[in-house]
């Protein structure tokens, strides 16, 4: 029964976690592999986790993707361009994701996941501070700061894109 | 950009994203061998039978007949049936093939046990051998938690520690040198004290008592320099999981120099070989500069049944600043005079005074106080003011 309840949380919620994976480490590939080690942790404690597996997978995803961010330390990240090999056109898309992923690559890791749990994953304020273990006041602010600095980034690309 | 649009934007560029096809595969193979790192749950041979090549046995498939377990319910084959049964239960999630091979049954002070190997084939072709273990709780026979993958063919000693107060030691050797610690201590400098002897056993397999081991395991065994795996220590672990961070890292406000020490990175200062039955305890890893410049770490390390605080000033020479119990939220080491006190609680907010003087406000959750304060107001998040002497 739990195999199968475990199965159906992976087949169901993947892709979800595997944008906001995507969002937190700006690299398909580290998305891809943060959310197997997600995942695998899950699947070992799967009978143990309360309170709702999803929050739990936002929980261990955000503290990880903030663990690899200190384990790289400030070491500039490699340039996007130089991870998504074989990604020449630029279409709308890659332009809009490209844009994005360089925006959000410039606020800290915890403002970083604020907004991407609070407006990628539209969660409420309390189920984000919950994800952080940090106070709805923290949330609230980090999320204004961060959008503010998303706009200010974003928005002459986005509007340029759109003309 | 309204709000709407920075949602936009953030579904528009992972609209394309999909997982890879087979993560389901990948994470359930990754996830069982992740229950053999944490949950510990492995088994072994036994040393006479190690001379039978043990790839030969192939299940049911097998063109050799299966080799007589060892133990003094070896040859008992409603036992034996008994535990293929207990086994078939648990070992089936795994995707075993054929019949489990019995390699070793007996009778301990708690009850009958037995161990176990059936060969398994994950998603892609790989084939592994699951090794596990079968006990008498309730008296009934169960399989000890989920199993061991290990190559074919590959044996590792293993240990399983039975009864009600955890205090019967099954440890199946395989004719490796184990060695066992029956407890450890530190000594004055924080460094860990353990005493090592040789396990004896009889065909294999020794079955002796050990202190309750009940919330905190006390031993240790290791072969060479390989920690010998206790096959229930999964069982024994809190069954609930930690809502707080397992690691906190937090930078002194006013940090200049850095530095980067790390005590559990030191070997004399690990319990290499020992276990640790809460995987989730919170250690503190704290940075940040003295006023006179120098760089300054402190942190714990959680055990069990509490942590050991150190602190590094200026060189890698970790200075032991003593034992807590139990492992909690609440940090506190005073620095040699008149370098000051750190404070730490988890997302608490601090005051401080000295001798009764007035209440002093200060920001964060880890502080640096000086030399003089000798009281701290804590007052942790949603929760109500505490005040320790400090």
């Amino acid at each position: 029964m739990a195999d199968r309840e475990f199965d159906e949380f992976v087949r169901s919620r993947s892709a979800a976690l595997l944008r906001v994976a995507y969002l937190l480490t700006g690299d398909r590939h580290a998305a891809e592999d943060l959310l197997q080690e997600v995942l695998e942790q899950m699947y070992v404690r799967w009978r143990r986790i309360r309170g709702g597996p999803d929050a739990y997978a936002r929980r261990i995803l955000v503290n990880r993707s903030i663990n690899r961010w200190r384990r790289r330390g400030r070491r500039p990240e490699a340039a996007l361009g130089d991870i998504e090999v074989g990604l020449p056109d630029h279409s709308d898309g890659v332009v809009v994701r490209d844009a994005v992923i360089g925006a959000l690559r410039g606020l800290p890791p915890r403002q970083r996941a604020v907004v991407v749990l609070r407006y990628l994953e539209d969660l409420p304020v309390d189920e984000v501070a919950a994800a952080l273990d940090c106070s709805a006041g923290t949330v609230k602010s980090n999320a204004a700061r961060g959008l503010d600095k998303l706009r200010a980034v974003l928005g002459p690309i986005l509007v340029k894109e759109g003309d | 950009m309204t709000d709407s649009d920075i949602r936009e934007v953030l579904v528009r560029a992972t609209s394309d994203l999909a997982p890879p096809a087979d993560l389901l595969a990948r994470v359930r193979n990754g996830g069982r061998r992740r229950v053999v790192r944490r949950r510990a749950v492995l088994a072994a041979g036994v040393a006479g039978l190690a001379a039978v090549p043990f790839a030969v046995w192939r299940g049911t498939s097998a063109v050799e007949p299966e080799p007589p377990a060892a133990g003094d319910l070896g040859q008992d084959q409603a036992f034996l049936g008994r535990a293929r049964d207990a086994w078939d239960g648990v070992a089936g999630m795994f995707g075993t093939e054929g019949r489990a091979r019995v390699r070793w049954a007996g009778n301990t002070p708690a009850g009958p046990a037995a161990l176990l190997s059936q060969p398994v084939r994950f998603d892609g072709g790989e084939r592994q051998d699951l090794l596990g273990w079968v006990e008498t709780a309730g008296g009934e026979l169960r399989a000890v938690g989920s199993g061991q993958l290990v190559a074919r063919g590959a044996v590792e000693p293993s240990a399983l520690l039975l009864g009600r107060l955890r205090d019967v030691l099954v440890v199946a050797d395989l004719g490796q040198p184990v060695e066992l610690s029956e407890d450890f201590s530190f000594d004055a400098v924080g460094q860990l004290l353990r005493t090592w002897q040789p396990v004896v056993s009889d065909g294999g397999v020794s079955v002796r008592r050990v202190f309750p081991q009940l919330g905190r395991v006390g031993i240790a065994m290791r072969y060479g320099t390989k920690r010998v795996e206790i096959a229930n220590l999964g069982e024994m672990q809190p069954a609930t999981t930690s809502q707080v961070p397992q690691r906190i890292d937090r930078v002194l406000a006013g940090a200049t120099a850095l530095g980067g020490w790390d005590v559990t990175a030191l070997a004399k200062y690990a319990d290499t070989y020992g276990y640790q039955l809460n995987p989730d305890l919170t250690s503190w890893h704290v940075r940040g500069t003295l006023p006179d410049g120098r760089a300054l770490v402190v942190q714990t390390v959680p055990g069990d049944d509490g942590a050991r605080v150190f602190f590094f000033v200026g060189s890698g020479t970790p200075r032991y600043a003593g034992f807590v119990r139990p492992p909690g939220l609440l940090l506190h080491v005073r620095l040699a005079f008149p370098q000051g006190v750190v404070v730490g609680y988890l997302n608490a907010t601090f005051r401080y005074r000295a001798a009764g003087g007035p209440w002093l406000p200060v920001t964060g959750d880890v502080v640096l106080l000086p030399a003089v304060a000798d009281e701290v107001e804590v007052t942790p998040r949603g929760g109500q003011p505490f005040v320790t002497v400090v």
